[in-house]
This record gives structure tokens, C-alpha cells and sequence, in this order.
């Protein structure tokens, strides 16, 4: 009893960290959230996405980035329920974080007591890394969610078989939410079938079945993976077409005169293979963890790592405890925390608390653990101390990351969320009715996503009005929605009544200067001028 | 069969510390030179470059060079002449001892185990790749390394006749006369291992009491000197002179105090900012990339393609160290292995460029220590099994720890001399050779300072005399990028200025002269065949 009130608790205060002030900080949608936003909006209404797809299953063009669908479809439910705005968009990712919390605890509970379940369910609820993640509209953050409930229903399918297919449902649902996933989820099944293919052979009707069930599930997905335009975002990131290490090779072969052992020392097979290594343990890195976080700013609040710094001690006190005593869990936390890294490793960007945040919630458990059996260790008065001290430095350090993610972060990296469009739109809608043409600057990028999202265009209005083209990459460009130009070209050959939006001291000549859009720390973000 | 396997592998460690010494690394780095120099200005004067008298800590370039380095190579330029093997001499003799010291350290820390099992230990030791790229060079924290590793060996005999605890106490004040890093680490580790064995050093309190007035005897004069030595050298490098740091921080707390926040301006108190800097900068010591891949950002600090340690260590490092935090009540001395792994990094962590090979070069021996451990661990359970699975095994871990051997040699000895000729200074030898054999014929000589400290070169290749130099170096403070004594001028060129100048040598970088400009009389080139200098006559 005592145990659920505080289960309740816990879970209480997760939501209330992911939900409080949810369009506040982060203090606007980037142009991913925007997109997803209008495209569940568009599905919501009208069954089509943004560029008149009926119901896509196996990606949306968006961008021409091709998002996977599952966080679409998720936020369409939210979008659909409450309207477009903000909080809709970020609903599902909330709740996907609070979930986690919850499934951490019933995770735990698989192989230790009630008292290490809470505090790792309490670790999750407060780490930063969740808690940042689940404040946007992160496909990664649901994709998480769905990989941590494809574990635990698959650890508790030898009690009830029917969560065999439960867990192949939940993998294929992460397998459908983000690109990373769909490398992790076959690693993970592959390595959770491994480990307990003793269990499993005596369920063999069941795992033939799970795993029909998961083939059929994939295959609207595998025309699309095996298309040319699901492989131009992996090398666009890819660590395989950066030619260094390809020169390198070639450079030492041949100062070695071609000789075969040359050859296949320098092979570039070789030297890719150590590329992809660093970039793996890069994910692994001390400073990343634990002091500095990840460096892109909408990831991290870059004043401290992706865990709190007390979570040394804790990580190496439960590893050492995990490894030495309990194999079971041990095994199968080697094997996630192992195998998450792998798409992200071939990456240029690394470490990146993104693409491996489906890597939660097994640091949260081994501190867990690595806590509790310190306390353990501890008798009498010096238990209460301990008590104590760890609690004031747990607020101490969650009072460090709400203060600057609540009050700092908005504000010093408003830039980084495109802060400003918002105040551009609206301003521009009310009052397009002055004007016979409106022109809008592209050089911060993709300005047609909010004026969807934020005018709410219907999307029958939006494909009869959009002039579209896409580029050599795929990539759409939207130029144009009825009298709202996307580019400042072809300014000078239009005549009437104008309206400008340039960035900061970069309005036309004759044009006046209106109004000013300014972000959160006070800089100019757009300057609007028109020509009456 | 022990003594022969045990003598052939020292004679392996020998063999790849002073195998063409003076001829790879390709060339002499400015400390190098700088050491070789003074060492011989000491032999013949008993004064330094700039004339001072037995000094206990060198100016050299202004970063205050620690002492002992340069005193050893004098009895090794005495021997050999002033060259590069002679420079290199003492780091390469000292690292080879440290393999004896290394050996019966073990020892000492893990009696009574089997033979085979120091020789494993031996052997690694022996091909570590961070030691040896440190013991062909002459880097002066090789040479703490040796004291430290004797100091702790003395520390450890000291149990059974605590007379070794003097030997001990002497060893860590050479240390740190020896190189900046461990004038932090050692003070630090000393509280630890008094803290580790307190009840025994309180049971001997009387030799304790005098070890400690010893030690500080010793190392008086490094902390009265300290305001102009290390402190000029730490000024330097470290993280709590910068002001990038605190910038943005100092206005993130005005915010908070603006809004009356002052909780919260907490946050970015800058003892929270430097505490974080640090913390990072020790976590990156551990980083994979560090140890197993590419080392550090200095080239000179590794070979190329490689990283300080081999790659197949890695799981046997893991290994090794849960095990023995596992087994530390077996071993009571094991407690000083953990401290000095923990410990050894902090010094280098305080500076900027972190993660750095030479400043936290103290803990390559732990990290050996815990790979053998590991090693043996695994091939102790292997023994028990099957006949086929044993001899497939061990098949296997040998082919394995010697194609990574292989690979680094072939890297260290053919590719690394080519890529990373430039960094260590490449050509300047060369330079001086040429300019020597034309500067008659000129009245002055300009040198360009785009590498970097050239005039050291022409003091230690020219092997100027030491007394006249002392009095013509030029006196006073001395300009980061100009020099000048006899018809020599460093300093860069303004060629637009310069091309004026007549009956004058000049040596350039390419970038500094105009691709076609006429009276080239020579080239000096790096050995991908890139230029590195040119030497024009006008």
C-alpha cells in the first residue's frame, strides 16, 4: 500500500516536471516539431498528410526528410482532442516520459525489491535526460518508450505468453517511430531470444507466431527501407562517406609499395571500423555523461551532463554490484546499454543523447541499485544521515537542473527553437488583409511550416494554394501559400501593397520599418516593413 | 627457462627503447633541443643558456623546465657528445629501469604467485606503447615516472625495514624535481597512503615523524620556488586563468540577481563552474578514444593510427580491475594500486588540454598492472578446460597480441616518422646545417619563427659556445616571437620589407615568400616530400 502511494507520488512529480510550463521551456516548437504538428493536424482532419498522402505508413515526406510515422500518429490523437497548438505536439512525448517512469518501476520489479524499483523509478523521474527529451516533440523520446515496453512485456511473457506478442507489438511500434529503432529493436530481440533461448525453445509455438506476427507487421515499411530515398538521410549523417579515413588508407598502402600485408593492415575496412569504434564509445564519454551533456543546445542545457554528477559514484558503486551479484539483470542490461549506441555510432555527430536515448532507463536502474546497496551497508543513526545527505543532494542537483532549464535555458538558447516565428505569423495574419502580397525571408529556414501550423491551413487549402517543388536531395520547397511568398525573390517585379519580412536591418529599400521581432534574450530575430 | 624467458624480455624492452634512439622520433622536438643545450652549457660552464648558476629550475623558453632531466643528460652528454642520442639517452636508459623497478614492484604487491606471471606483467610492460613512446624522447615525465615507480617500491619495502621509507621519501622528491604534474599527484597520494595505513604509521610514529621532516627537507626548495616555476608553467596551461570560462556564467548570475534570485545565482558560483571543469577534465582520461584509438591531440604523443594502449587490452583492463577491487582483501597492498590509478590523472586535469598522454603518464604502469591481471585471470580458467579448446585459445590471444604488436612497430617505425614529421619539428636540423655552410658569405641571417623557437636548433646543432651566448643572448625580457645574437635574427618575415635587404640569408616558410621569387638556394623538404623551409640569398 505504502509502496503504490509512493509509486503514485513519483509518478506524480514525473508528469508534473514533463507537462509544467510545457510551452514555455523549451520556449517554441523547432521546425521537426512544427512539421510533425502540422502533419498529425492534417491527419487528424483530413486523413492526408501535408502533401495529400493518404494515411502514410511507411514514412512522411515532411521536409523531404521522410519522418517515420509513429509520433505522427500519435500526435494526431493529441492534436485531434486539443487542437493545434504547442502542448498537443508535445503531449505524446510527455507522456511517453512519464510512462517510462512507471515501466521502470514494473522493469526493476522483474528482478529486485519494491525499494530499489522506487528509487529507480525516482532516479527516472528526475534525470534530466528524460525529463529534457520529453518536453519536445521528440520521436526518439516515444520510440524510448516503446523500446523499454518492448523489454519488459517480452521479461514477462514467460508468466503470460500473451505479452510475447505484446512486446513484438511495442518493438515494431519503436521500429516505426524513429530511424535508430530500427536498427535496435532486431539487435535487441536477437540478443533477448540469445539469452533466454532455453525459455524460449519450450515456447516455441509462440515464438514462431510473435514472430509472424512481427514480419507482417513490417512489411508496409520495406518497399520504403530498401528505397534510394530512405538511404539519402543516413548519408547525409553517415560517418561512411567522410573521405579521410578512405585517403589515409590509400596514403599508407602506398607508402608500403602496395605490398599484401600493406594492404590488409591499411585496409579501409580496417580504419572505418576504428572510426565507427570511437564514435561508439564516444556515447560513452565521462564528460558527456556527467558534466557537460550533449552539445547540439535544443538536447542538452549545456550546463551539466546528461545525468547528475552524483551518478558516478552511484553508476560505479551498482556496476560493480551488478556485474559481481546479479548476472541476470546484469546480462540484460549489458546487452541494451550495448546495443543502443550501434546506429548512432554511424554518425558524424557523437555523443548524441538523442539517437540514444532509448538507452534510458538502464543508467537510472544501476544507480538504483548502486544507492540501495550503499544503504544497505549503513546501520542504524548513520542510515538516517545517509538518508539525509542523499536527499538534500538529490535537490540540490535536481534544483540545479530546474532552475537554469526553467529560467536560464528559454531564454539564453531561445535561437536554437527558432523563437520568433510564432510572433512573425501572428503578426502577419492579422494583418494580411491590408496588404495584396506578403514576402517572407527563407534564411532562417523553412518559414511555411509555421505559417500551417500556426494559421491552421486546412490541408485541402494548403495543396491548392502551395507552389511545391523538390530539390536534386528530395528535399521540398515550398515557395509560396496564396499571397504569402517564402522568399524575399521577385520583391522588386511585384507591385500593390506589400508586406516584408527581412531579417534585422535587412528590409528593401522603401520599405518602412513596422514592427520588430525580437527573441527572448533581446536580440532581433525579423524586422517587418510594407510599403503603404 | 624462468631466468632466460625473463632476461630476453628485458633485453626486448631494452631493444625498444634505444633501437636507432636519436634517428625515430625523426627529429628533435624545441624541448628536446632545449634540454640537450642547457645540459651541455651546464657541463661546460655550470651555467644555464641565460647564465645563471646551477639553476633549480631552467628558464629555457619561460616555462621554467624542472631540474633533473637536464642534470642526468649531463653526465650523458659528457659520454656521448651533445646529439640526439645523447639528449634522448636518460629517458630511454631511465624507462628501461623502470621495467626492473615495474617488475619487482608486482612483485612486492602480489607475493607468491606464480613466475610466469611477473614475466606476463614484464612483458606488457616492456611493449606498452605509451612507455615506450616516452622513453625515446627526452620528456622529463619519463623520468618522474622511474622515481615514482622506485619511490613506491621503497614505500612498500619500508612495511618490513621502515629505513626504505627515507629511500621513499627521497624518490618522490626526485620525482617531482623531475617534472610539474607530479608536484600536485604526489602530495595528494601521500595524504592517501598515510590516511590507507594510518594504524602503521602511528605504531612507528618516530620514523614516521623524521621520514616526513626528510621529505619536507627535500622538496623545500620546489615549494619556495615555487612562485616563479611552476606556477609560471601551471599559469600557463590551466583552466582557472581563463576568462572564456566565466564569461558567460558571471552573466547568467546577474540575471538571477537581478530578479533577486540569489539561490539560484548559486548555481553559477564559479567554484561550481571550476569544479565541473575539473571533473571533465578527469573523466576525459578515461575516455576509449584516449587510451585505445587515437591518444591525445598532440601528435608527438603517439604513434600514428594508434592509441596509448592496445585495443585488445581493453577487456582485460575491465577485467582486471573489477577482480581486484573484488580480491582487495587478499592483497593489502592493493589499495595503493587503486589510489594511484584514481590519483594520477588529477594533476593534468587542472589544465586545459585534457585528455593529456604526458602529464598523466604516472598511471601508464596501474593500467598495465590490471590488463595482466585480467589476462591471467582468463587464461587461468582457460587452463582447466579442454585440451582442444586450451591450445585454440591460446592460439588465438597470442595471434592476437602479436598482430596488434606488429601492427603498431610497422606504424610506429614506417608511417609515423613520415606523418607526423612536422610536428616534431622536422627540417630545422637540416636548416641549420645548410645555413651554417653558407653563412660566411653573408653578412646577416633572418629565420623565420613560424615553427617555433628556431635559435635553440642553432645553439644545439652549431654547438655554440655556451660562455659567449650567455653574455650575447640579449638580456632582460625576451619577446615571444624575436631574437637575436651574433648575425642571427629570428622573427618573421615581412617579405615585402625584407626583399629590400641586401648581402642577407633569409629561411622562410612557403607561405612567407612569393613562389617564384628568385635566389632559392635551397630547400629543405619533410619526408612526404612537402617543403618545409626555403633558404633565399639576396
Amino acid at each position: 500500500m505504502k509502496t503504490k502511494i509512493l509509486l503514485i507520488c513519483i509518478v506524480l512529480t514525473a508528469f508534473i516536471l514533463r507537462f509544467f510550463d510545457i510551452s514555455g521551456s523549451p520556449p517554441s516548437l523547432y521546425w521537426d516539431e512544427a512539421s510533425l504538428g502540422y502533419n498529425a493536424y492534417s491527419i487528424a482532419t483530413s486523413l492526408k498528410d501535408e502533401h495529400g498522402e493518404f494515411l502514410p505508413l511507411a514514412r512522411f515526406s515532411a521536409f523531404g526528410d521522410y519522418k517515420p510515422p509513429g509520433y505522427i500518429y500519435a500526435a494526431s490523437l493529441s492534436v485531434g482532442l486539443f487542437g493545434l497548438n504547442e502542448i498537443s505536439v508535445r503531449l505524446p512525448s510527455v507522456l511517453a516520459g512519464t510512462g517510462m517512469v512507471l515501466l521502470t518501476y514494473l522493469f526493476v520489479r522483474i528482478f529486485f525489491s519494491s525499494q530499489v524499483a522506487l528509487v529507480a523509478a525516482l532516479f527516472m523521474a528526475v534525470s534530466p535526460w528524460s525529463v529534457h527529451l520529453s518536453r519536445g516533440a521528440f520521436e526518439a523520446n516515444l520510440a524510448a518508450f516503446f523500446n523499454l515496453a518492448g523489454v519488459y512485456c517480452f521479461l514477462i511473457g514467460f508468466r503470460k505468453k500473451m505479452s510475447f506478442l505484446l512486446s513484438m507489438i511495442f518493438f515494431v511500434l519503436s521500429f516505426y517511430t524513429f530511424n535508430a529503432n530500427r536498427i535496435i529493436a532486431p539487435i535487441l530481440i536477437l540478443g533477448l531470444l540469445f539469452l533466454y533461448s532455453r525459455k524460449i525453445l519450450q515456447n516455441l509455438s509462440v515464438l514462431i507466431i510473435t514472430c509472424i506476427l512481427g514480419a507482417a507487421l513490417l512489411i508496409p515499411s520495406i518497399s520504403f527501407l530498401f528505397s534510394r530515398e530512405s538511404k539519402v538521410r543516413f548519408q547525409e549523417v553517415s560517418i561512411l562517406t567522410n573521405l579521410v579515413p578512405l585517403e589515409t588508407s590509400n596514403m599508407r598502402i602506398a607508402v608500403d609499395e602496395n605490398n599484401w600485408i600493406g594492404k590488409i593492415i591499411h585496409n579501409r575496412r580496417v580504419l572505418y571500423g576504428l572510426e565507427f569504434l570511437k564514435h561508439y564509445a564516444d556515447n560513452f564519454q565521462g564528460r558527456f555523461l556527467f558534466t557537460k551533456g550533449d552539445a547540439n543546445l535544443r538536447l542538452s542545457i549545456q550546463d551539466m551532463g546528461q545525468l547528475y554528477p552524483w551518478d558516478l559514484l552511484l553508476l560505479s558503486v551498482g556496476l560493480y554490484i551488478i556485474v559481481t551479484k546479479y548476472r541476470q539483470i546484469g546480462s540484460i542490461l549489458a546487452l541494451w546499454i550495448l546495443t543502443v549506441p550501434i546506429p548512432a555510432a554511424f554518425a558524424k555527430e557523437t555523443p548524441h543523447a538523442l539517437r540514444i536515448v532509448s538507452i534510458l532507463p538502464t543508467f537510472q536502474i544501476i544507480a538504483a541499485v548502486g544507492l540501495v546497496f550503499i544503504f544497505r551497508k549503513l546501520k542504524g543513526k548513520r542510515k538516517v544521515i545517509g538518508m539525509i545527505i542523499a536527499s538534500v543532494i538529490l535537490s540540490f542537483q535536481l534544483f540545479y537542473f530546474t532552475h537554469i532549464f526553467f529560467n536560464h535555458y528559454p531564454v539564453r538558447y531561445s535561437g536554437a527553437w527558432q523563437y520568433g516565428y510564432k510572433e512573425m505569423v501572428n503578426f502577419v495574419f492579422n494583418h494580411i488583409n491590408q496588404y495584396d502580397n506578403v514576402f517572407v525571408t527563407d534564411k532562417l529556414g523553412r518559414p511555411y511550416i509555421y505559417f500551417a501550423f500556426y494559421g491552421k491551413i486546412p490541408t485541402d487549402t494548403l495543396l491548392s494554394e502551395e507552389d511545391a517543388q523538390r530539390d536534386n536531395f528530395g528535399f521540398w520547397n515550398i515557395s509560396k501559400i496564396g499571397k504569402i511568398h517564402m522568399t524575399l525573390n521577385g520583391l522588386s517585379e511585384t507591385s500593390g501593397k506589400t508586406l516584408v519580412v527581412s531579417e534585422p536591418g535587412h528590409l528593401p529599400e522603401g520599405y518602412k520599418k513596422i514592427n520588430q521581432i525580437i527573441n527572448l534574450e533581446g536580440n532581433g530575430i525579423f524586422d517587418i516593413g510594407n510599403n503603404l | 627457462m624462468k631466468k632466460f624467458l625473463l632476461i630476453s624480455i628485458f633485453v626486448l624492452g631494452i631493444v625498444l627503447r634505444f633501437w636507432q634512439l636519436g634517428v625515430n622520433p625523426p627529429s628533435l622536438d624545441w624541448d628536446e633541443a632545449a634540454i640537450g643545450y642547457n645540459a651541455y652549457s651546464i657541463l661546460h660552464t655550470g651555467r644555464d643558456e641565460y647564465g645563471s648558476f646551477l639553476p633549480l629550475s631552467f628558464r629555457s623558453f619561460g616555462d621554467y623546465k624542472p631540474p633533473l632531466y637536464v642534470y642526468l643528460t649531463v653526465l650523458s652528454v659528457k659520454v656521448f657528445g651533445l646529439n640526439e642520442f645523447s639528449t634522448r639517452f636518460i629517458s630511454a636508459f631511465l624507462g628501461s629501469l623502470s621495467l626492473g623497478v615495474g617488475y619487482f614492484l608486482v612483485k612486492k604487491l602480489f607475493p607468491e604467485e606464480l613466475w610466469w606471471k611477473y614475466s606476463l606483467f614484464l612483458f606488457l610492460f616492456a611493449i606498452s606503447p605509451w612507455h615506450i613512446q616516452f622513453s625515446r624522447v627526452a620528456f622529463e615525465a619519463n623520468c618522474a615516472l622511474f622515481f615514482f615507480l622506485s619511490a613506491i617500491y621503497f614505500f612498500l619495502l619500508g612495511f618490513q625495514k621502515p629505513r626504505f621509507l627515507f629511500a621513499s621519501a627521497l624518490s618522490f622528491a626526485l620525482s617531482m624535481y623531475s617534472y610539474h604534474s607530479p608536484r600536485l599527484v604526489i602530495p595528494l597520494f601521500l595524504f592517501i597512503l598515510f590516511f590507507l595505513f594510518r594504524s602503521f604509521f602511528t605504531r612507528n610514529w618516530k620514523v614516521t615523524f623524521s621520514v616526513v621532516v626528510f621529505f619536507l627537507f627535500l622538496t623545500f626548495p620546489i615549494v619556495s620556488g615555487i612562485a616563479n616555476s611552476t606556477s609560471a608553467r601551471f599559469g600557463s596551461v590551466t583552466i582557472f586563468n581563463e576568462n572564456e570560462i566565466l564569461t558567460a556564467p558571471v552573466q547568467q548570475q546577474n540575471i538571477d540577481k537581478r530578479n533577486g534570485n540569489l539561490f539560484g545565482a548559486l548555481m553559477y558560483n564559479r567554484r561550481v563552474i571550476y569544479a565541473k571543469a575539473i571533473l571533465g577534465g578527469y573523466l576525459d582520461h578515461f575516455n576509449f578514444d584516449f587510451l585505445f584509438l587515437n591518444g591525445d591531440e598532440a601528435f608527438r604523443h603517439h604513434a600514428a593510427g594508434m592509441g596509448l594502449l592496445y585495443i585488445w587490452e581493453f577487456p582485460f583492463l575491465l577485467l582486471g580491475l573489477i577482480f581486484l577491487f573484488n580480491h582487495r582483501k587478499k592483497y593489502p597492498f592493493v589499495k595503493v594500486l587503486f589510489a594511484w590509478f584514481l590519483i594520477a590523472p588529477i594533476s593534468s586535469s587542472l589544465t586545459k588540454a585534457t585528455p593529456h598522454a604526458v602529464r598523466s603518464l604516472l598511471y601508464v604502469p596501474t593500467h598495465e598492472i590490471f590488463i595482466t591481471v585480467g589476462l591471467i585471470l582468463i587464461l587461468s580458467k582457460v587452463f582447466l578446460e579442454k585440451k582442444l579448446l586450451r591450445y585454440g585459445f591460446f592460439t588465438i590471444v597470442t595471434f592476437v597480441i602479436f598482430a596488434n604488436f606488429y601492427y603498431y612497430l610497422h606504424m610506429y617505425w614506417i608511417h609515423t616518422p613520415i606523418e607526423y614529421a612536422r610536428e616534431w619539428q622536422y627540417g630545422y636540423k637540416q636548416m641549420v646545417e645548410l645555413v651554417a655552410s653558407e653563412e660566411k658569405k653573408y653578412d646577416k641571417v633572418v629565420i623565420t619563427y613560424r615553427y617555433d623557437q628556431p635559435y635553440i636548433y642553432f645553439l644545439f646543432y652549431e654547438k655554440i659556445n655556451p660562455l659567449w651566448y650567455q653574455k650575447n643572448w640579449g638580456g632582460g625580457e625576451i619577446d615571444r616571437f624575436a631574437r637575436h645574437f651574433g648575425k642571427y635574427e629570428f622573427r618573421n618575415l615581412d617579405w615585402a620589407v625584407d626583399s629590400q635587404m641586401r648581402n642577407t640569408l633569409f629561411v622562410a616558410v612557403p607561405s612567407e615568400i612569393p613562389v617564384d621569387v628568385s635566389g632559392i638556394i635551397h630547400t629543405v623538404y619533410l619526408p612526404d616530400g612537402k617543403v618545409a623551409m626555403r633558404i633565399v640569398a639576396r
